[in-house]
């Protein structure tokens, strides 16, 4: 007789929420089971970890995770993630979403938070388009791609977005595909445990709207397509690693660098200047309370 | 020109003043801030109460001379309460031809113009499109007490052989200007000059040359004829203590500072620049020691954004703004309202819509902050009085989030912001603690915590991220009335709309019933909300005796209990507001039966009290 045994990922989880909102094929839940081996394996306080998202499909995430979670407005996770941090240093803060969430509408927060080497890891979902919304074209979508929205296929040039991060001066930039579990889990575990701005990107099938507008089948037709297709580069020169219609796609670690953190650099900016004046800010939880 | 000779100091007459209005206009570049606030300083030192209020273009530097490039400040100084900058002032110090031009009018009848007669030349007069030089006309003369004094002149004399050169010679003519009143006034040029030198220790050749410039004018002054008079304004009866001199602006960063310290909370400033709001945040950026956090966001989103996370992290989130970045901000104060978290929103109102008239006053905001957003979203709105008032409000808006765990708007205006005025500094004790206190122990059965968990005043529990067992989840999304998980059901929508919306309505038992100046019963009630108190109030004054009262709302949402009925014991309700009539529209919709009538002026500036008292004196008939 075979023991019935729990799933290890449900502790993470919310089970009352589920079953997921996400479809058949898709890949967002893939990743948040990556997610859950690199909290396991990181050893963190879960008390200590809180995750904040947008809104979209990725968005959702917050949601599932039994974790201190901020299900944000759209566009706007990486600001309340930034503001979270600073108030409260002792947590260790993630910020899960969308391309079109994270690069389109909240694309002014990510450029400067990268810039500021803002506390964060960043996890974006890129399925190369709008799920929620019902398939539009996002910032991501490859050129000739059918979206809602151009239905004679796309045409603006698009981000590469690991490139835009380490121009912005992002510490730590990965891209793996949701077919790269074991990757995905390492690379969020080494984010989880590096300081400053850390971004990880991750191709995922959308099925039920990307895959099926473009005739690129199922989530295990396009899995197929990332084990042929992906070209692991680790420390790649990001310039060169842009995506083109169902073309190669180039994975792997690409940038892991040291740069003091935003708060880290406001510290000694005012201690410089300011020394025993100045009084750092901590964690509620370490004040007395009144 | 030759210096009239002296006349005798002791055949001059020294005139009591119980009031007096200045205001000093030139070029942006003229330095008429410095010498006006410096005048100010001076004043307060004396012990007038005063109110003071700058005037300036929106651009940072308009063409020299050009009339957009007018830069203004008066003071109203007294020997009893003041009330506004004062409306039309009695002395007039202009610098230049575009100065005199776009202030002459305001200038009473009868007042002193003091004018630098020596950028009155061909260039100048026609950057202002005087056909001809209006120092000239006899008109100006006969209307006025024309002081015409050859500024650019008696500067270079005073500075003979000081090596600087003619463009910086050239820039210390305000202080000549300044130096003549301090001898009009009487005001004692020692601490002054301590004051110039204190302002150039980097540079002691132009704290030597200004302090020259400013004795030169001080002895222009004193030996010359073309003045009468001196004058004196008795020191006002103010409460015992100690005073600083305050805009709006910093009395508000300085409000939400102190309320750092009562609660023993960070308190979090995310903002972005916008006109007039700025030096909120940056006097705020100065606080290191005050266990205030800024942090100047890239857009106006992620300034509330952050502020937002702050406080979900346990901070006392604030954020500050003007008219265009409220809209901006609306969405997430809508999530705000649904998160129920405490932030404080600052709107110093300016002239608008859109860009609209950034450096100019308005109190348009009103219905944006009552009604200016998506869904059911009511929240606390509140509105500072007076620039000192900013302080205490700033404090207020920061007790009421935290205790009714809701985003509370703090309405200010420029007029508040810029102007300045005494503030007397609350002694220790004086003012009363908030403590925060977290939730930190689960609140259900079973151990659970249930983060939309109500007491009797339907408040919910502030948990912050990281409390061991108290793993919650906040999001945009309607949630359930206990749980906080994300709920389609539509009975529960409209439960937890309903509840938002009463515990909003249970913030009236922190709001202070309306206070009435005047009779209790009779004719006119002058209703007013924010900045236009003091304006509504000297006109209420100068009304004195008549069957004229004035009520003031600080509380917008929700309105003092006795509202109605302040309203329904006079046969009238004048409303003087600077829009077109927003407070007017809201009594009529929350009191039925009650039109107000209405005093609009919408043109940048305060309300003009003679324009209020000709109002009621019409209605009285």
């Amino acid at each position: 007789m075979s023991e019935l045994r729990e799933n290890p990922v449900n502790e993470y989880l919310r089970l009352d929420r589920l079953p997921s909102i996400w479809c058949p094929g898709c890949g967002i839940g893939t990743t948040v089971n990556c997610f859950t081996r690199a909290l396991t394996e990181s050893k963190l306080d879960l008390d200590k970890v809180a995750i904040v998202s947008g809104i979209g499909c990725t968005g959702r995430v917050a949601g599932y995770m039994n974790l201190d979670s901020f299900h944000t407005t759209h566009g706007r996770a990486i600001p309340f993630a930034t503001g979270l941090k600073l108030a409260n240093p002792d947590l260790k803060v993630v910020v899960y979403s969308g391309d079109g969430d994270l690069s389109a509408i909240g694309g002014n927060h990510l450029v400067h938070a990268a810039r500021r080497n803002a506390d964060l890891l960043v996890v974006c979902v890129n399925n190369f388009t709008y799920g929620m919304t019902g398939g539009q074209v996002t910032p991501t979508t490859p050129i000739s791609a059918v979206a809602s929205t151009t239905p004679y296929g796309a045409y603006e040039e698009t981000f590469n977005l690991p490139n835009l991060m380490d121009a912005c001066g992002a510490v730590y930039v990965a891209r793996w595909t949701a077919f790269h579990v074991r990757q995905i889990a390492k690379s969020m575990g080494e984010g989880l445990k590096k300081k400053g701005f850390r971004f990880i990107e991750i191709i995922a099938p959308c099925p039920t709207l990307y895959l099926r507008r473009n005739k690129l089948g199922d989530g295990l037709d396009e899995m197929k397509y990332y084990k042929e297709k992906s070209v692991v580069k680790n420390g790649a020169d990001t310039r060169e690693v842009g995506l083109d219609y169902h073309d190669k796609i180039v994975v792997g670690k690409f940038v892991d660098r040291e740069r003091p953190t935003l708060e880290e650099a406001m510290d000694k900016r005012f201690t410089d200047v300011l020394g025993a004046k100045y009084v750092p800010y901590t964690s509620p939880g370490k004040q007395p309370l009144a | 020109m030759s210096i009239p000779e002296a006349a005798p100091t002791s055949k001059r007459e020294v005139e009591q003043v119980e009031t007096v209005t200045i205001r000093f206009v030139g070029d942006s570049g003229d330095g008429m801030q410095v010498i006006g606030s410096e005048f100010t300083k001076a004043s307060a030192l004396a012990g007038n109460d005063l109110s003071t209020f700058p005037d300036f273009p929106a651009e940072i530097r308009a063409p020299a001379g050009s009339l957009a490039g007018v830069s203004g400040y008066q003071v109203h100084l007294g020997g009893r309460t003041v009330y506004t900058p004062g409306d039309a002032p009695d002395v007039l110090v202009a610098m230049n031809p575009a100065a005199l031009k776009t202030n002459i009018q305001d200038l009473r009848l009868g007042g002193m113009l003091i004018v630098n007669s020596g950028a009155f030349n061909e260039a100048n007069l026609e950057k202002a499109l005087y056909k001809k030089n209006p120092l000239e006309d006899d008109a100006l003369k006969k209307n006025y007490r024309v002081v015409p004094v050859e500024m650019n002149t008696l500067t270079q004399h005073a500075l003979e052989g000081s090596g600087l050169s003619s463009k910086e010679v050239a820039r210390c003519k305000n202080y000549f200007a300044l130096g003549m009143l301090y001898f009009l006034y009487g005001r004692p040029t020692e601490p002054q000059v301590q004051s110039i030198r204190a302002k150039f220790t980097k540079k002691p050749e132009f704290a030597d040359a200004n302090i020259k410039v400013f004795q030169a004018g001080h002895a222009f002054a004193e030996t010359s004829e073309l003045f009468v008079n001196t004058y004196r304004v008795p020191a006002a009866k103010l409460r015992p203590g100690l005073y600083r001199n305050v805009t709006g602006n910093q009395a508000t960063a300085l409000g939400l500072a102190a309320a750092a310290k009562l609660s023993g909370r960070q308190v979090f400033l995310g903002s972005y620049p916008i006109t007039p709001a700025t030096e909120i945040l940056q006097e705020s950026s100065y606080f290191k020691e005050m266990n205030v956090v800024t942090y100047q966001a890239e857009d106006e989103i992620a300034g509330i954004g952050s502020a937002i996370g702050a406080s979900f992290g346990g901070a006392i989130g604030c954020t500050t703004t003007s008219g265009p970045g409220l809209a901006l901000k609306s969405e997430m104060i809508g999530l705000a309202v649904i998160l129920e978290l405490p932030l404080v929103v600052v709107n110093v109102q300016r002239g608008g819509p859109s860009t609209g008239m950034p450096t100019k006053t308005e109190q348009a905001d009103l219905l944006m902050a009552l009604f200016g957003r998506h869904g059911e979203a009511p929240m606390p709105v509140l509105a500072a009085k007076s620039p000192g008032d900013c302080f205490y409000s700033a404090m207020e808006a920061v007790r009421i989030a935290i205790k009714w765990m809701t985003p509370v708007l703090l309405l200010t205006d420029g007029y508040l912001g810029f102007g300045s005025e005494p503030f007397r500094i609350p002694e220790e004790g004086e003012l009363q603690p908030f403590a925060v206190k977290y939730q930190t122990t689960p609140n259900y059965e079973g151990g659970k915590f249930m983060p939309y968990l109500r007491d009797a005043k339907l408040i919910r529990p502030w948990a912050v991220p990281g409390t061991p067992g108290l793993e919650h989840r906040v999001g945009g999304l309607e949630k359930d009335s206990l749980s906080g998980m994300v709920s389609y059901d539509g009975m529960n929508h409209e439960k937890m709309v309903k509840t938002r919306a009463q515990k909003i309505a249970n913030v009236v038992e922190d709001v202070p019933d309306l206070e009435v100046f005047g009779p209790a019963k009779g004719e006119v009630l002058l209703l007013s909300w924010g900045g236009t108190f003091g304006s509504v109030r000297a006109s209420a004054e100068a009304l004195h005796g008549k069957s004229v009262a004035h009520a003031h709302l600080r509380w917008l949402n929700p309105m003092p209990r006795n509202t109605g009925e302040v309203l329904r014991s006079y046969r009238k309700v004048l409303v003087p507001e600077v829009n077109n009539g927003q407070l007017a529209l809201y009594v009529r919709a929350m009191f039925p039966g009650i039109d107000p009538l209405q005093h609009n002026r919408i043109n940048g500036k305060a309300l003009n009290i003679s324009e209020i008292v000709a109002k009621v004196n019409e209605l009285l008939g």
